[in-house]
């Protein structure tokens, strides 16, 4: 921890050094307070507060020092729950609004019991032109047959540095769905590691990014295949603009003794003008043989047989490409099971696409 | 019911390499174990390098100290540099006639099929047993094209010296990684290939290096050139007797492929399940020129290779297609490297690993597109094999795209043999032992049928898949 810088986002199996690819050292500020999120919950789910060492043995995608620094900051974790049977119709939002030249921190737990299902909807925002600092780490433990999806939106101020720690725990027969949007924001972590340890245990895990100016995404998703027949999806759309940078580690960890699980993985990446930065690390491990991982990846522009029938149909070329792109986002927006959120990150977005026609 | 079996797949058949003859005193000169100021300045004198492949052994040195171990990899805790014999010199001289090479070692490559293989299919071969070169002999035909194949201790000191000076490693700096330090440090024996403009070399040269000393180091050096318009096809073999106690090899390969030139070299690696092969590869290919690797790594018991091509003129062109296996007490970890650097350059990356009985495979690369590479296209295709479940085989692979006007694909797929594959070819008439040995075997074919015969003849001696009964 020394001068506030911490390595987090750490690849599983690291690689060669000098792609600078295996980990990322993050500048955390020595003072933080907990920051003030609103929660719309139906009466039927529980919320109240509990300590961290109650979520301590549920590992995130950042890594140790994650924990550590969330641990250290004192603040209370938000428990959400649901009582065993419960399906919840409503989905629970959490809403960060931050204020100018924050240092926030905030830790929720979201528990659903056996034969349970809960939507949580969490959305980061703040006014456009902000600076600040937000570190979030949500913690999940799916009972058996119960469901999680947890939706993700961050449209942060264009200064700030934004930490997102995912980790998921599965029961028997338990399904963890995770929605990653990310429209904005400087610099943002972004882990995720879900321990799929019941049998017939899933995850499906939808990222969307679109990344623009000198903005910084890096992100550590992780698989853990424990029991047997689990299953997991990884599907990461981006585009990537201007001068921005990105680095993706996608992990499927088929471990001894997940006999016929299987895992798989797809980053789909459009690149939109010739100064971006583009990085994929898509690692299979394998230490049992009654598996199965794949994982695949595209990176580049349009297919050129794809832009010539568009073409002849009449479209400019960039036109096409900002259809596309904006296709790609969309996409992972319609799978936001909620259409109250799902039309307000539409209508977000249409007000930055106005913007920058006119600019 | 009746009781299913797993299909057995044998281990590879290591009896035609593990065959060794005990090395007298009287017949050759060990240098003390370890490695040391004096140890490399005794091997400069022995080779009596010019002053200034003597400094650059010492500046080598000096790397090696300072560099740290690479803690991604395979662990290479059982290498330890103080028991490494780093030279082991015959007492005899490099020859062009093979009853000059004293008996012991000419039986050692009459076994290994060599001279047959020269009369039969070779151009050019070259024989290294432990630290020098033993053999080296070049078609007259050829050579009078202006090809030029010979060790490099002998370019070192003909008119090729400042050619040798002028490239020898430049490509793979001392400074790369610790074992190429070590290698900059106590190199001896390889060969130097320049073939001239225009000329194309119509059948393979080929070098073999042999490791026969127990506790010994190899570190032969590679340095082939292809002139504009040239084209060749360069083949390297590896083997070893097997010891209970670790023997290294860190050789080093630098390829210059010209202008519209191009170049195959293909490898059949098979050390001994004692060696720890951390060998250095790369290959740099200017405008209109084709790089070619077709690599076996199949022995060693720790392994780190992955060749890498700088594709540095516009239009050039790598294909890289690789099959490792893996089996008790190996970890090998192999794949391919690859950099961008120029409009319109094509690369493509096809590997497949096999794990059986304990043994790990990994498939590492890296793919980096530079901006200055318009228009690059990367396809990348790995497959790997779990034969049983005490095996492990991982894929890391990493792109870096830094141009919008790229095309990258990859993909990878880690599983056992199919059960659809096998319920398809069992409708097409075959029994479900036939199938699952077709499915096999074919996983290995897409590789050996990239190899010249001699070498796919060889492929086949190591790979011997029998199957037996169905995968339970």
């Amino acid at each position: 921890m020394e001068d506030n810088r911490l390595l987090m986002n750490a690849l599983p199996a690291p690689t060669y050094n000098w792609l600078k690819m295996n980990d990322a050292y993050v500048q955390v500020p020595k003072d933080v307070t907990e920051g003030n999120p609103m929660v719309t919950r139906s009466k039927t789910v529980l919320a109240d507060v509990t300590d961290y060492d109650a979520i301590k043995d549920i590992a995130g995608g950042m890594g140790y020092n994650m924990d550590t620094f969330i641990q250290q900051s004192g603040v209370d974790v938000l428990k959400i729950s649901t009582g065993k049977n419960q399906k919840v119709i409503s989905p629970v939002h959490i809403d960060f609004d931050y204020q100018k030249d924050v240092n926030t921190v905030n830790a929720v737990y979201i528990e659903a019991a056996d034969n349970s299902d809960i939507t949580v909807v969490m959305d980061f925002t703040s006014q456009k032109d902000l600076c600040g600092f937000a570190a979030i780490q949500t913690k999940v433990r799916v009972g058996k047959n119960a469901k999680v999806i947890l939706v993700q939106i961050q449209r942060l101020g264009k200064g700030f540095t934004f930490l997102n720690d995912v980790a998921a725990k599965t029961d028997d027969n338990g399904r963890f769905e995770e929605i990653e949007l990310v429209l904005s924001g400087e610099k943002t972590y972004q882990g995720s590691r879900t321990d799929l340890v019941g049998k017939e245990s899933s995850l499906k895990t939808d990222v969307g990014y679109l990344i623009k100016g000198h903005d910084h995404l890096d992100m550590n998703h992780i698989a853990n295949h424990i029991g047997r027949k689990t299953v997991c999806d990884i599907d990461v759309d981006g585009v990537l603009r201007d001068e921005a940078f990105k680095l993706f580690r996608g992990t499927i960890d088929l471990r001894k003794g997940a006999k016929g699980a299987l895992g798989n993985e797809l980053e789909d990446v459009l690149l939109m003008d010739d100064t971006v930065i583009n990085q994929t690390i898509p690692v299979i491990l394998c230490d049992e043989d009654d598996v199965e991982g794949n994982h695949g990846a595209t990176i580049g522009r349009l297919d050129d047989s794809m832009l010539f029938y568009l073409e002849s149909r009449g479209m400019e070329r960039a036109d096409v490409y900002e259809m596309m792109a904006a296709a790609r986002i969309d996409a992972v927006i319609s799978k936001i099971p909620d259409e109250e959120t799902r039309n307000l990150i539409l209508e977000d977005l249409r007000g930055h696409k106005e913007e920058k026609f006119n600019d | 019911m009746a009781k299913k079996e797993r299909a057995q797949v044998n281990d590879i058949d290591r009896s035609m390499y593990d065959f060794r003859y005990e090395e007298k005193d009287q017949d050759f000169y060990k240098i003390q174990e370890g490695l040391t100021r004096e140890i490399v300045e005794e091997i400069s004198d022995k080779k009596g390098d010019p002053q200034w492949m003597r400094d650059f052994r010492l500046k080598s040195l000096e790397i090696y100290n300072q560099k740290e171990v690479p803690q991604w990899g395979p662990s290479i805790d059982g290498l330890d540099m103080n028991n490494i014999v780093t030279y082991v010199k015959p007492k005899t001289k490099m020859t062009a006639d093979w009853e000059e090479v004293p008996d012991d070692i000419k039986n050692t490559f009459e076994k290994l099929g060599i001279p047959q293989a020269e009369r039969e299919s070779l151009a050019g071969v070259g024989a290294q047993y432990d630290s020098e070169l033993v053999y080296h002999n070049l078609q007259k035909d050829v050579a009078d094209k202006g090809v030029v194949y010979t060790d490099i201790e002998s370019a070192l000191h003909g008119p090729y010296a400042d050619m040798i000076k002028d490239h020898f490693m430049h490509l793979v700096p001392p400074t790369d990684h610790k074992f190429a330090a070590l290698h900059g440090a106590v190199w001896s024996g390889g060969s130097f290939v320049y073939v001239p403009k225009g000329v194309t070399v119509e059948i393979p040269l080929q070098s073999y290096f042999r490791l026969n000393a127990p506790g010994a180091g190899q570190f032969e050096h590679t340095l082939i050139i292809v002139d504009e318009g040239a084209n060749l096809h360069f083949i390297e073999g590896c083997s070893a007797p097997k010891y209970n106690i670790a023997n290294l090899h860190a050789g080093c390969v630098e390829l210059y492929v010209g202008k519209n030139a191009k170049l195959r070299y293909s490898t059949i690696e098979n050390w001994s399940k004692n060696m720890y092969n951390l060998n250095t590869k790369r290959a740099i290919v200017e405008e209109g020129g084709t790089m070619e690797w077709v690599s076996g790594s199949f022995g060693s018991h720790v392994s780190y290779l992955y060749p890498m091509t700088i594709l540095q003129g516009a239009n050039s062109h790598m294909n890289f297609t690789g099959v490792t296996f893996a089996g008790k007490g190996q970890n090998l970890d192999t794949g391919a490297k690859v950099v961008h650097n120029a409009p319109n350059t094509t690369s493509y990356i096809s590997t497949r690993s096999i794990s059986k009985d304990g043994g790990a495979s990994t498939y590492r690369s890296s793919v980096v597109i530079n901006n200055k590479a318009k228009n690059a296209k990367n396809s990348v295709s790995c497959q790997s094999l779990m034969l049983d479940d005490i095996s492990r085989s991982d894929t890391i692979p990493a792109m870096d795209v830094r141009t919008q006007q790229a095309d990258v694909g990859h993909e990878a797929k880690i599983g056992r043999i199919s059960d659809d594959a096998v319920f398809y070819l069992m409708s097409r008439g075959l029994s479900e032992e036939e199938a699952r040995a077709l499915i096999v075997s074919g996983f290995a074919d897409s590789v050996s049928k990239e190899l010249p015969l001699e070498y796919a003849v060889e492929m086949n001696n190591l790979i011997r898949l029998e199957m037996v009964g169905a995968i339970g």
